[in-house]
């Protein structure tokens, strides 16, 4: 276990900093420039790494998402600009091979609150399943840590709203993992959105294949030895350990995972809400359709159709399993985001002058060659091109700007996935006030808008 | 279309085929309150998915009663959900399943406040009775609540705490400990 004592290094590196930041004071109050040797951008706002600093980080689940966010930050690594101090899971198989992946400098827990004690630890990276999202998202911005956090960004409303003003009252830079938004191609479709080259979008249609069945008829049974069920469980209420709920498999359920809908309408209306500019706005109307499981544990649906009413500017929003998918283009792979390897999600938008398609919608964003040929005009507007979903995120960290997908972007995507499965459980149409961010005239969809925790796994 | 019945339901759940049951749930929401006692009976006994058939029949029963314009339906499942509640014939992880139906539709004013303290006393329900008055969060809820605070001791009274805070009432004492850490690993860091 390594449950030490690491206040030196923060300690240090804060005492650093505070002495640039003093000597920088002290040389302006006296009337002396600041020393050209000492770069402006190094003065780390409080309590911030600065730019020349390395940010420490610690990861919270390292299953399968978990281990590919860490190698995925190797070029960040390999930079100097981070290091991972500890991992944590509660599954002691998948810690081990975490320890054997990042290698002795990283402590190993079983509990992420003994890393949200931890001073020296700046930064998290929370891939648990979703159930465990906003819970560690909240505790771990209460703790004053930065916080990169997978999508979908929460199971419910309050979850969602908890998250943001945790978030705005701990002033940490968020990041929510739906890294479509970083990608290359992604930059093309929104710039060619925005210049209006399809005219005004008025509808945007999304595809994605069913949810999986499980036929497997798996009975209750204990958890196996390496599994503290508990701590899976979490914030979920008590029920018996079935082995259908794990790894990787709770994201058919919906309680913990809620469907296709969740995690690739994540990525896919992510993307749409982003191109839209639509983030800090939601629909007025939810209305969904869906076919459940013949069978198994898994609930959610198999197939689905979702409609999104937007209002002022007027635009509609459809999640389709499995929609009309289009067949997708042929590559060379020298294209900004090469061949299109999962052609089996995207979206159509469909604007007065014409349609743009894109596939994917995650780490792979791919749109058609007219969108990646277009040429931008004398006078076309720019929009914001990232330089990648982490460096984002890294920046921050570091300068305090608005990340590229924080967490009130986040969790509006994740409402949008909320209230479809809302929509589906209860089988009527939703009416749903972007404001407030709260249903109307519906008592029993409001309070489903909050699920409590179970004790102390709350909020 | 002859409408179904519940005794056509339960023939239905009861079929081998998983798309006869499966279809055969998803029409079970306008059977009401009425329905719910046989659809437990069979949750309770059945084979695995035939149970979870006739589970799935109980949530859509719920989820169509509590719609809008629906009061005299949603009354109806709330009489008949609070009787299956304190039966201790069904198994616990069944009542507990009650408990969270009724957190979605119950009304304040209909909480049976003998009922609501007894379950939150028993070990194995209190948790989700609890969490299940948190959601209601009425004037009556809040207060069984209050007076289960007052009885508790440990891990359960520090829930309750956290409880009424959701429910914006001030609780100083037993602080909430969900910030401090509890579980070591047995894992060692490798080459240490």
């Amino acid at each position: 276990m390594g449950q030490r004592n690491v206040d030196g290094p923060r300690s240090q590196r804060l005492g650093r900093r505070r002495f640039l930041q003093t000597s920088v004071l002290a040389a302006t109050a006296s009337g002396v420039g600041v020393p050209e040797i000492i770069p402006r951008r190094a003065m780390a706002w409080e309590g911030q790494p600065g730019a020349n600093e390395r940010i420490t980080v610690a990861h919270i689940g390292m299953g399968g998402r978990g281990k590919g966010l860490y190698r995925e930050m190797a070029g960040l690594r390999a930079a100097g600009l981070c290091d991972h101090v500890a991992v944590c899971d509660i599954d002691e198989k998948r810690l081990e091979e975490a320890s054997r992946l990042v290698g002795p400098q990283a402590d190993v827990y079983r509990d992420y609150r003994y890393i949200l004690e931890r001073k020296d630890v700046d930064a998290v990276v929370i891939a648990t399943p979703d159930h465990w999202h906003a819970v560690q998202f909240v505790h771990a911005a209460e703790c004053g840590k930065h916080i990169y956090c997978e999508k979908p960004a929460c199971c419910t409303i309050e979850e969602g709203k908890a998250m943001v003003a945790a978030a705005r009252k701990a002033k940490i830079a968020s990041q929510i993992g739906s890294q479509g938004r970083s990608q290359p191609e992604a930059y093309l479709a929104h710039r060619y959105l925005v210049n209006g080259v399809i005219g005004r979008v008025y509808r945007v249609d999304c595809w994605h294949y069913p949810s999986p069945v499980d036929t497997s008829h798996t009975p209750d049974s204990d958890p196996p030895p390496e599994l503290d069920w508990d701590l899976w469980l979490g914030p979920l209420r008590w029920r018996p350990f079935n082995k259908r709920y794990l790894h990787g498999v709770f994201r058919w359920l919906l309680e913990s995972g809620g469907g296709q809908i969740r995690d690739r309408g994540a990525h896919v209306m992510s993307c749409a809400m982003w191109w839209m500019g639509a983030d800090g706005t939601g629909p007025v109307e939810v209305e969904a359709t869906g076919t459940p499981p013949e069978e198994g544990l898994w609930d959610s649906c198999v197939e689905m159709n979702v409609t999104y009413t937007f209002k002022n500017p007027d635009w509609i929003l459809t999640w389709n399993q499995p929609g009309e998918p289009v067949p997708p283009e042929e590559r060379t792979g020298q294209e900004p985001g090469g061949k299109i390897v999962r052609p089996g999600y995207g979206a159509v938008y469909r604007g007065e002058r014409g349609t743009m398609v894109h596939w994917g919608g995650d780490g792979g964003t791919w749109v058609e060659k007219k969108v990646r040929e277009w040429v931008p005009p004398p006078g076309a507007k720019d929009v914001y091109k990232s330089p990648g979903h982490f460096e984002d995120w890294f920046e921050g960290i570091k300068t305090g700007k608005k990340t590229i997908m924080d967490v009130e972007a986040g969790v509006g995507v994740a409402f949008l996935c909320i209230l479809g499965n809302l929509s589906y459980m209860l089988g009527r149409k939703l009416h749903w006030d972007p404001v407030k961010q709260e249903i109307i005239g519906d008592e029993q969809a409001r309070r489903l808008m909050v699920r409590p925790q179970r004790h102390p796994y709350h909020l | 279309m002859e409408p179904l019945t519940l005794e056509k339901l339960l023939e239905l759940l009861k079929s081998d085929d998983p798309l006869v049951r499966r279809d055969a749930w998803l029409k079970a929401g306008p059977l009401g309150g009425d329905a719910l006692p046989s659809l437990a009976d069979l949750a309770a006994k059945a084979d695995l998915e035939i149970s979870r058939a006739a589970n799935r029949a109980m949530w859509q029963i719920v989820r169509y009663a509590g719609a809008p314009g629906r009061e005299t339906e949603r009354q109806g499942v709330v009489e008949a959900l609070g009787e299956l509640v304190v039966d201790t014939r069904l198994p616990v992880q069944l009542r507990r399943d009650v408990v969270w139906m009724l957190s979605e539709i119950i009304a304040d004013e209909e909480i049976d406040e003998s009922i609501a303290s007894s379950l939150l006393k028993d070990p194995e329900l209190q948790e989700d009775v609890r969490m299940a008055l948190q959601r209601v969060a009425g004037p009556k809820a809040v207060a069984l609540l209050k007076a289960a605070l007052n009885q508790a001791e440990g891990d359960f009274k520090a829930a309750l705490a956290c409880s009424l805070r959701k429910c914006h009432v001030a609780i100083d004492d037993p602080p909430c400990p969900k910030l401090v850490p509890q579980k070591q690993t047995r894992v060692k860091p490798v080459g240490r």
